[in-house]
C-alpha cells in the first residue's frame, strides 16, 4: 500500500493539535471553531447555545480539497484563524514525513533483512562446500599415502634384492671356486678374505634395514655431541688427500640413543668423504648451540648437490651412488634417527661451494638435567 | 496506480519527477505552482530542505470535481535526486502513475542521468512497476546552458527508446508546463478506461488540462 496517497484527514490533524489551539483560543480571548466539509463541529474552544455568530471564516483545505472551515470570533478574528490553519498545516506536513519517513524506514529494514538472508545462506553454502573440498582432500590424501607406502615397500623389496644379491652371487662364485681348489692354495686366502667382505658388506644392508624398521625405539643416556663425534671421526677411513678440521663449540649435553646417533652422523661423514675422496678436499665439522639447539654442521668441498636430486635426497633407495656402493637408505636412515631424538637434519647447498649438512638436536636444559642426574643417582 | 474508491466517488493520480541531483525537479514544480490555475492547485508542500537541497520530497496537489461530483485528486511529486535518498525515492516512486525524468543537458552530467535512469529502472523493478507500459516523459533540461548535449544528439539517442522528449529551461519557465501536459495527458489516457472518466463522470482530457491551465498565455 501507497501510504502517501492516504491522506491525512482534518479530524486526526486536530486531534494532533488540540493542545496548541485551546492555547490559542485562550490568548486569543474569544470562541474558536473547526468543522468539517458537511459543517459539522469537529473542535470548539467553548461549547455555546444557539448559532454563532462568527467574525472571521477561513477555508481549509488539505492537498487542494476543501475539507472544512476554521472560525473565529474574538480580537483579531483574521489574524487567529489563519494562525490554525497554520497549524493544522504544520500539523499535515508533520504527518506527512513521518508516513515517509515509516516507509522508508521499513523498505531499507526489509532490504537489510533479505540482503542478510542472502549472505547467510551464502555463509552457509560456503561453509559447505569447504567441508565437502577437504572430505575430497582428505580421502585423495588417504588414498596418497596408501599408494605411496605401497610403492615404497615395492622399492624397499626391490632395493634389498638388488643389494643382497651382489654379495651373494660373489659368494657363490667364491664358494664355486674354493670347491674346485687344491686344498692350502695360496689363492684361497685372497677368497676367502674376499668371502668375509661380501658377507660384511650382506649384514651391513640387513643392519641398515633394521635401522629403517626400528629408528623410534630408543635408548637414551646423556651424549657428549663433541666426543662422540671425535670417536666417529676416529673410525671413518680417509684418503690422505682429504683434509678434515673440526671447530667444537661448548655444547650441553644431548639425551640420545648413542648407537643410533653414531649411525645417523657416520652416514652423513661418510657421504661427505666420499664426495671430496677423488680430487682431494676438506671437511669442516663444527658444532655450536643456537638457542636450545645442539648443532653439527659437515660441510664438504665436494660438487655438491644437482638442484634436480635435491628433493628426492631423502627417499628411500634413491642413491648417486654405483651398483653395490650404497643402498641408498642412508641419509633417509639418518634423518628419521634425528626426528625420533626431535631433531633434523637438513642439506643444504651454499653459493661458496660444497654441501652443509645441519643436525639439530635439542640440548638438556639445565632442569631436565638435574632430572637425569636424580635418575640416574637412584 | 492509481487510488480510486467508486463508492466515494474519487481517485488520486500520481505524478513524480524523478531523475539526478540538481536537475531541476524542483524548478519545475516551482514553475508549475505559478503557471497552473490556482482554481484547482493548492500549495505546495516542501518538506525539509538541506542547503536548497530536497531532503524527501516536494509535493505540488492538484483538486478538482467533475460536474457529476467525482473528486480527482492530482499529486505531483519530486524525488530527492542525491544518491543517498534511495529508500526515499523508492517510497515515493511507489504506485505512481506517470514518470517525468529530469535530465541535465549538460555534457558533464551525462554520466549521472544514466545512472539515476538505471535507478529508475531498478527501483520500478524493485517496486512491481512496468517501466515499459507506465506513462513516461523525458525533458532535457538546462536548455539555456553553454556546454550542453546537442538537441540532434538527444532526439538520436531517445528517438529508439520511444518516450516523448521534451526540452526545457526550468529556470526560465520554458518547456515546463508542456512536459507537465504531456505526462498529464498521458496519464489520463492510461487510467481513463478503469476510472471512465470521460464515460461515466463527463471529465475528458481536453478538460482536464483546461482545468489545470495556466492562468496566463505563457510562452510555453
Amino acid at each position: 500500500m501507497d501510504l502517501l496517497d492516504d491522506s491525512p484527514d482534518l479530524r486526526s490533524l486536530v486531534k494532533e493539535s488540540q493542545t496548541t489551539l485551546s492555547l490559542v483560543a485562550r490568548v486569543a480571548g474569544g470562541k474558536v471553531c473547526v468543522r468539517d466539509a458537511s459543517d459539522e463541529i469537529i473542535w470548539e474552544s467553548y461549547t455555546e447555545n444557539g448559532k454563532e455568530t462568527p467574525v472571521a471564516l477561513l477555508h481549509f483545505r488539505i492537498e487542494a480539497e476543501p475539507v472544512g472551515t476554521v472560525s473565529a470570533r474574538c480580537v483579531g478574528a483574521d489574524d487567529v484563524t489563519q494562525l490554525v490553519a497554520a497549524i493544522l498545516d504544520s500539523a499535515y506536513k508533520r504527518k506527512l514525513l513521518v508516513r515517509m519517513y515509516q516507509e522508508a524506514l521499513s523498505d531499507s529494514y526489509e532490504g537489510l533483512l533479505a540482503r542478510n538472508r542472502e549472505l547467510t545462506e551464502l555463509a552457509t553454502s560456503l561453509e559447505e562446500r569447504v567441508r565437502e573440498q577437504t572430505r575430497e582432500l582428505d580421502e585423495a590424501h588417504v588414498h596418497l599415502a596408501r599408494e605411496e607406502k605401497v610403492a615404497a615397500i615395492g622399492r624397499l623389496a626391490a632395493g634389498v634384492a638388488h643389494e643382497l644379491n651382489t654379495p651373494l652371487a660373489c659368494l657363490a662364485c667364491n664358494l664355486e671356486a674354493l670347491t674346485q681348489m687344491p686344498p692350502n692354495d695360496e689363492e684361497t686366502d685372497v677368497i676367502l678374505s674376499e668371502c668375509v667382505e661380501m658377507v660384511d658388506r650382506a649384514s651391513r644392508i640387513v643392519r641398515d634395514l633394521q635401522g629403517f624398521s626400528h629408528v623410534d625405539d630408543l635408548g637414551r643416556v646423556e651424549v657428549d655431541l663433541n666426543e662422540e663425534i671425535n670417536l666417529i671421526l676416529g673410525r671413518l677411513e680417509v684418503p690422505s688427500t682429504v683434509q678434515i678440521e673440526t671447530d667444537y663449540g661448548e655444547l650441553l649435553p644431548v639425551l640420545a640413543d648413542g648407537q643410533r646417533l653414531t649411525v645417523a652422523l657416520l652416514h652423513v661423514l661418510e657421504n661427505a668423504r666420499d664426495a671430496v675422496a677423488e680430487d682431494g678436499g676438506k671437511i669442516r665439522v663444527v658444532t655450536e648451540v643456537d638457542d636450545n639447539l645442539a648443532l653439527v654442521l659437515i660441510h664438504d668441498s665436494g660438487p655438491g648437490i644437482p638442484p634436480d636430486i635435491m628433493g628426492r635426497l631423502f627417499d628411500p633407495f634413491f642413491t648417486t651412488k654405483d651398483v653395490g656402493q650404497g643402498a641408498g637408505l642412508g641419509l633417509t636412515v639418518a634423518r628419521d634417527i634425528m626426528r625420533a631424538h626431535g631433531g633434523n637434519l637438513t642439506l643444504e647447498c651454499p653459493p661458496s661451494g660444497g654441501t652443509i649438512a645441519r643436525f639439530s638436536l635439542p640440548v638438556l636444559n639445565r632442569r631436565a638435567h638435574l632430572e637425569l642426574g636424580k635418575s640416574v643417582l637412584g | 496506480m492509481v487510488e480510486f474508491d467508486t463508492d466515494e466517488k474519487r481517485a488520486t493520480l500520481k505524478v513524480v519527477y524523478y531523475g539526478p541531483a540538481l536537475s531541476g525537479k524542483t524548478t519545475n514544480i516551482l514553475r508549475l505552482h505559478d503557471r497552473l490555475s490556482p482554481e484547482s492547485r493548492g500549495d505546495l508542500v516542501m518538506l525539509d530542505t538541506y542547503q536548497d537541497r530536497t531532503l524527501f520530497f516536494d509535493l505540488l496537489p492538484f483538486f478538482m470535481v467533475t460536474p457529476d461530483g467525482f473528486r480527482l485528486k492530482i499529486k505531483v511529486y519530486t524525488v530527492p535526486g542525491q544518491v543517498r535518498y534511495d529508500a526515499t525515492r523508492k517510497t515515493v516512486l511507489s504506485r505512481a502513475d506517470g514518470v517525468v525524468f529530469v535530465a541535465d543537458s549538460q555534457i558533464s552530467q551525462q554520466h549521472n542521468n544514466a545512472e539515476s535512469f538505471s535507478n529508475l529502472e531498478h527501483n520500478c523493478r524493485a517496486l512491481g512497476m512496468d517501466l515499459s507500459s507506465l506513462p513516461l516523459v523525458v525533458q532535457f533540461n538546462k536548455r539555456d546552458l553553454p556546454e550542453i548535449v546537442s538537441e540532434k544528439e538527444v532526439r538520436d539517442r531517445w528517438s529508439a527508446v520511444g518516450v516523448p522528449i521534451l526540452l526545457a529551461s526550468a529556470f526560465n519557465d520554458v518547456g515546463v508546463v508542456a512536459t507537465f501536459e504531456k505526462v498529464m495527458s498521458l496519464s489520463y489516457r492510461a487510467c481513463d478506461a478503469k476510472l471512465r472518466l470521460t464515460e461515466e463522470h463527463g471529465l475528458t482530457e481536453d478538460g482536464l488540462l483546461k482545468q489545470l491551465r495556466i492562468r496566463n498565455n505563457g510562452s510555453a
